[in-house]
């Protein structure tokens, strides 16, 4: 019976890729927190754009409390794939 | 409510058809025995006809994704019957491929165990009620069903175990029949596109589903009646076999089942198994994120939306002539060597998009792009049956299709965060460059395909499960 060869380059892609997603994603949640006070929400239920409720003015950037509170203070809902990617991240 | 209705009305349709599976069991037998007695004029082999139905059905399984693009303006126009956002409908594409990728393999496997014909009379059935509760959806979980699940499942049936039974037929010059398949397919994509479109726009939402729908999936039933899972079923051997060759397998449930078992667990033994799909998914990654962004791309450039969709024609209809030369070189050179040409080729096109300004520049990207995708993903039929010779390969296709979709589903939501986080596509075009590439340096790591890596997997079967063991002669690399 021949032993079963370790698929080095397979692990090394899906790991690789896999960081990628974590990292840009991450990067993603940060920038919508701290810098553009705007939701990437995937459109998935849950994943409301702040701009889409008109309740968020470039002009009058909101802080990231204030800015959920203005998505009707659905904090969890809005942000779960980011708090997810922020946790998953090292380096956000 | 007019969708739930539909919907039961479509499960009603369905449970039926399950109630007479044995009876269309016994007519497909039947229909087997009388067409062994039919001889095609001018000598032509049956695998021609099988190659033809094979790419009926490769276009209108690719009307599905395809249909995605052109989904986007009715789905997002905000003053018409949906008004998603353009993340929605990402969404639910990105579900669509993920989906899609977890199916792949289970259909493989579905199809080594009961054959090709099956499985087409069942993606007949789902992809004509798919299409036309496509016409009946109004809210987005309809969409996500619809599209995201029963369109992903549909076309997962008919890209995997239809199009890897291709193989079985042809002893020699797979190489021409999976290339004039592939380019085939890509003809009548080609057409379906710009007619799809046109049909939105003149009959609306609608009928356009419930006419493609029906007409496909009627068709693909009819079809049915003239597929065969194996050359064998009709009393023929396979294209370019002589005497010289092995007999073929000895074919019922329970033996296929024996053998599909055995044949699959010395595959996974070998580095191509694990290395195919991620080829396939670096290469799908690659070319994903150019076809998805391009026209946004080449719009943002200063170039019109005609002269961005006239790139994507160039892309389709150069792709045909990598799609049906990249099959046959494969055969003959080594498919290592073109894959690799194909990839780097795919890859390295990309750096034309840096400093384009012009629109020759990009009909000029488009034209050399379109070799490198059109021959980057249609030569694994061909390295399968270099690597693991005649054996029940749909499972393992369908592993290498998993990796393909996974790609284009990372490429969907990768693709769109860069773009978001930049505020460019230039971070985009560099990641497309990167998987490239990526997938040419995994294709060293590859076997040697001058000789099958599995050559005595058929001494771990039962005795009357064996057929005689093929060594395929093929290209070394």
């Amino acid at each position: 019976m021949k032993s079963v060869p370790l698929p080095i380059s397979f692990f090394v892609v899906v790991i690789v890729t896999l960081a990628l997603i974590v990292f840009f994603g991450a990067w993603a949640a940060s920038a919508d927190l701290e810098e553009r006070n705007r939701a990437l929400g995937f459109g998935v239920p849950g994943g409301v754009s702040f701009e889409a409720k008109g309740s968020s003015s470039p002009e009058e950037p909101l802080g990231i409390r204030e800015a959920f509170a203005a998505a009707d203070g659905n904090l969890e809902s809005d942000s779960w794939w980011g708090n997810s990617f922020l946790k998953a991240c090292p380096f956000h | 409510m007019t969708f739930t209705g539909v919907a039961i009305f479509a499960s009603g349709i369905l449970l039926i058809a399950l109630a007479i599976v044995p009876e269309v069991n016994r007519r497909l037998r039947e229909d087997t025995l009388r067409l062994g007695a039919i001889r095609l004029p001018w000598g032509l082999h049956y695998c021609w006809v099988v190659v033809a139905i094979l790419a009926v059905v490769q276009v209108l399984a690719t009307s599905i994704s395809m249909a995605a693009g052109i989904l986007l303006p009715p789905l997002t126009d905000t003053g018409g019957d949906f008004g998603w956002s353009i993340g929605t409908i990402g969404a639910g594409i990105a579900t669509y491929y993920l989906v899609g990728a977890l199916c792949a393999p289970i259909s493989g496997a579905l199809g080594d165990r009961y054959g090709a014909r099956r499985m087409m009379l069942a993606g007949g059935i789902l992809y004509g009620t798919s299409m036309v509760l496509l016409g009946f959806i109004s809210n987005l979980w309809q969409f996500f069903l619809v599209y995201g699940c029963m369109l992903a499942v549909t076309q997962s049936i008919s890209m995997v175990p239809l199009m890897a039974s291709i193989s079985g037929w042809f002893r020699r010059r797979l190489g021409m029949g999976t290339g004039i398949l592939w380019a085939a397919g890509g003809v009548g994509t080609a057409i379906l596109a710009p007619f799809m479109g046109f049909l939105l726009e003149e009959v609306g939402w609608q009928a356009t589903f419930w006419s493609i729908g029906l007409f496909g999936g009627c068709l693909i039933v009819i079809l049915t009646a003239l597929l065969r899972n194996h050359p064998s079923d009709i009393g023929l051997k396979p294209y370019g076999a002589t005497n010289a060759d092995p007999p073929p397998a000895p074919r019922n449930l329970d033996l296929e089942k024996i053998r599909t078992k055995v044949f699959n667990q010395h595959v996974r033994r070998t580095r191509a198994f694990w290395n195919l799909p991620t080829i396939h998914g670096l290469g799908c990654a690659g070319h994903g994120l150019v076809l998805v962004y391009s026209i946004p791309f080449t719009v943002e450039q200063g170039l019109g939306l005609t002269s961005a969709a006239v790139i994507l024609t160039i892309i389709s209809l150069v792709s045909i002539v990598s799609r049906l030369t990249t099959p046959m070189l494969a055969e003959y050179y080594g498919t290592k060597k073109i894959m690799a040409t194909c990839l780097f080729v795919q890859g390295v096109t990309v750096f034309i998009l840096f400093w384009a300004q012009d629109l020759w520049a990009f009909y000029l990207f488009a034209a050399l792009f379109g070799l490198g995708f059109g021959g980057e993903w249609t030569g694994y039929l061909v390295i399968n049956r270099q690597y693991f010779g005649n054996g029940p390969i749909g499972s393992c296709y369908g592993w290498q299709m998993t990796g393909a979709l996974s790609g284009h589903a990372i490429t969907t939501v990768v693709g769109g965060l860069l773009i978001y986080l930049t505020g460019s596509y230039e971070m985009m075009l560099a990641l497309s460059i990167a998987f490239s590439f990526g997938g040419v340096v995994v294709i060293l790591f590859l076997e040697s395909t001058s000789q099958v890596l599995i050559p005595d997997w058929e001494l771990s079967l039962p005795p009357e499960a064996r057929s005689v063991p093929v060594r395929a002669g093929s290209a070394a690399d």
